[in-house]
């Protein structure tokens, strides 16, 4: 029996487990490592991701899955910099997350009017709005050199940056939202057994638009921290963050399938993906076995999840 | 006896196949009806345009001789009309007492939009209701790990959060104990003491011929018998529903 719990109790905590595994590692790896500036570092550059999968828990766990986070990201941080050099820098930064989620709406939107499954109607709109960065882009990088606009992305208090804060205010409010709000029981539910909820009168559809507009918000707010941080909208920007939102969100253990998860754990997913990162860096180890390594990671957690289904 | 239900004519045809044809139906207070068939009669259908869930193809619903329309279920329970169907329509992920409270959450107050559950009144609130329901369902509990009378005492318990005036229930004694199916019997002969309208489908003649006032009979979408329990007989039933007599009324 106690040896039952303890299975249990590994398989629940795995991703922070693996946290601990990983410093512990890298501490004893490199002096470097455990340096607050470091571990300030990781969170700060892994913000924007962090924040994504923060929202993407939501939209998971309604039974949904979105693969246009990268394409959102993208598409609000070229229109950020457009409208910095264009019209006004702060304006600029203000309309990217609520492009995000306007483009999170029609998402949702389109899933649940044409009855589409998340997964395909996604990759349809993500390349859609990978075009529409290229357009507003013209195909050419946007510099922005204003003081205006770089300081949600570098600004620091108390040594801290703003992103950090900004990342933890994100985590909470989507907890709040998630574990006390009457859309956060909804949410559950739907990703739960959908035909019970909507025979309860709970109103799917809408719950459903709202995780993919919460999603877009996310990606918005992403693009405009990283457009901000680094100057310069390019139409490429986030490729392949998608899929690193979706790993870091079933590594911390929510399921894909559904009905569990937590925020907190979507988190801690992007920290151990950032981890390894980290860690291949600071060792200068061939970066060749990053990706063998974050693979096998992805792999065993996803086993674990498996194991618990059953 | 005043008619708190009343369908007229009712059909429903999915793309060619009509599953119902012209059903008429009346049901009145504290009056408990026996829906009976075989798989594939019509009678999931019909609770189901009952309950909001689809539109009748042809044919009008009356609530106390006023034609409503149910565009979806959450407009037939605003109507006092409560269902308990044949899978439970549960969430497995949630707890016992948020399954009771589903979609109907209580809470605690408003933040603009978002409003926050109140998790203690809902937990406290089901613990009364199961145990007037004999049942031991603990509120807590993850419905996953339920046993299948458990889990039909969470989906009763739901008729009980507002005042309905009638409740259909899809085959609640299938699946179930001995002892937990007279639980369920006994809740019925209750709600028909407060003069609550129940429709009750179910395989399971003795049941009907217990709890039931009337007995209703349909196969291949057609209703061949609506009469009084006591001119009938499970023998009577029986063959209606098998065919082996043509109609009854």
């Amino acid at each position: 029996m106690q040896f039952y719990q303890l299975i249990n109790f590994l398989r629940e905590y795995a991703v922070l487990i693996l946290i601990v595994l990983l410093m512990i590692i890298l501490s004893l790896a490199s002096d470097a490592f455990l340096s607050p500036r470091n571990l300030l570092n990781i969170l700060n550059q892994n913000a924007p991701l962090a924040i994504i999968a923060a929202a993407l828990t939501l939209c998971i766990i309604a039974g949904g899955f979105d693969l246009s986070t990268a394409s959102v990201f993208g598409v609000a941080s070229c229109a950020a910099a457009w409208i910095a050099v264009n019209v006004d820098p702060l304006l600029g930064l203000a309309l990217a997350p609520l492009l995000g989620v306007i483009l999170g709406y029609i998402n949702g939107v389109l899933i649940t009017s044409l009855g589409v499954h998340s997964f395909l109607a996604t990759i349809a709109t993500s390349l859609i709005y990978r075009g529409i960065a290229i357009l507003i882009t013209g195909g050419f990088l946007i510099p922005v050199r204003m003081q205006e606009f770089v300081w949600l992305g570098r600004g620091k208090i108390y040594g801290i940056h703003y992103t950090v804060f900004i990342l933890i205010i994100f985590t909470i409010l989507m907890t709040i939202i998630l574990n006390r709000t009457t859309f956060g029981r909804n949410v559950f539910a739907v990703g739960g057994n959908e035909e019970a909820a909507k025979l309860s009168g709970i109103r799917v559809n809408l719950i459903t638009i709202y995780t993919f507009a919460l999603t877009g918000l996310a990606a918005g707010l992403a693009g405009a921290i990283q457009v901000s941080r680094i100057s310069l909208g390019q139409p490429q920007a986030g490729l392949g963050m998608e899929l690193q939102a979706i790993a870091a969100v079933i590594l911390g253990g929510t399921s894909i399938y559904g009905g569990h998860g937590a925020v907190w754990r979507s988190v801690a997913g992007v920290m151990v993906l950032a981890l390894i990162n980290n860690g291949f860096n600071i060792l200068n180890a061939d970066p060749f076995w990053k990706d063998v390594t974050t693979g096998v990671i992805i792999f065993g957690a996803v086993a674990l999840t498996a194991g618990r289904k059953r | 006896m005043e008619k708190v239900l009343k369908l007229e004519n009712i059909s429903k045809n999915f793309g060619g196949v009509e599953a119902l044809s012209n059903i008429n139906l009346s049901l009145s207070k504290g009056q408990c009806l026996g829906l009976m068939g075989d798989n594939g009669a019509g009678k999931s259908t019909l609770i189901k345009i009952i309950a909001g869930n689809y539109l009748p193809t042809y044919g009008k619903i009356f609530l106390h001789n006023q034609e409503v329309t149910f565009h979806k279920p959450l407009d037939a329970q605003e109507k006092g009309i409560e269902v308990v169907y044949q899978d439970l329509a549960l969430c497995d992920n949630l707890r016992a007492y948020e399954n009771v409270y589903l979609g109907r959450w209580l809470t605690k107050f408003k933040f603009g939009p978002i409003k926050f559950v109140d998790f203690k009144a809902m937990k406290e609130n089901s613990k009364e209701l199961f145990k007037e329901l004999k049942s031991d369902t603990r509120s807590n509990q993850f419905v996953k790990t339920l046993s299948g009378g458990q889990k039909q005492a969470v989906a009763l318990s739901r008729t009980r959060l507002s005042n309905p005036e009638i409740v259909i229930m899809d085959e609640p004694t299938a699946a179930i104990s001995v002892k937990q199916v007279k639980e369920v019997l006994e809740y019925i002969l209750k709600l028909k003491e407060k003069n609550i309208g129940i429709i009750l489908i179910s395989h399971r003649m003795m049941d009907v011929f217990e709890v039931c006032d009337r007995v209703m009979v349909l196969r291949r979408g057609v209703k061949v018998s609506d009469k009084e329990i006591k001119n009938s007989s499970p023998e009577e039933v029986t063959g209606l529903i098998t065919g082996a007599i043509d109609n009854s009324f």
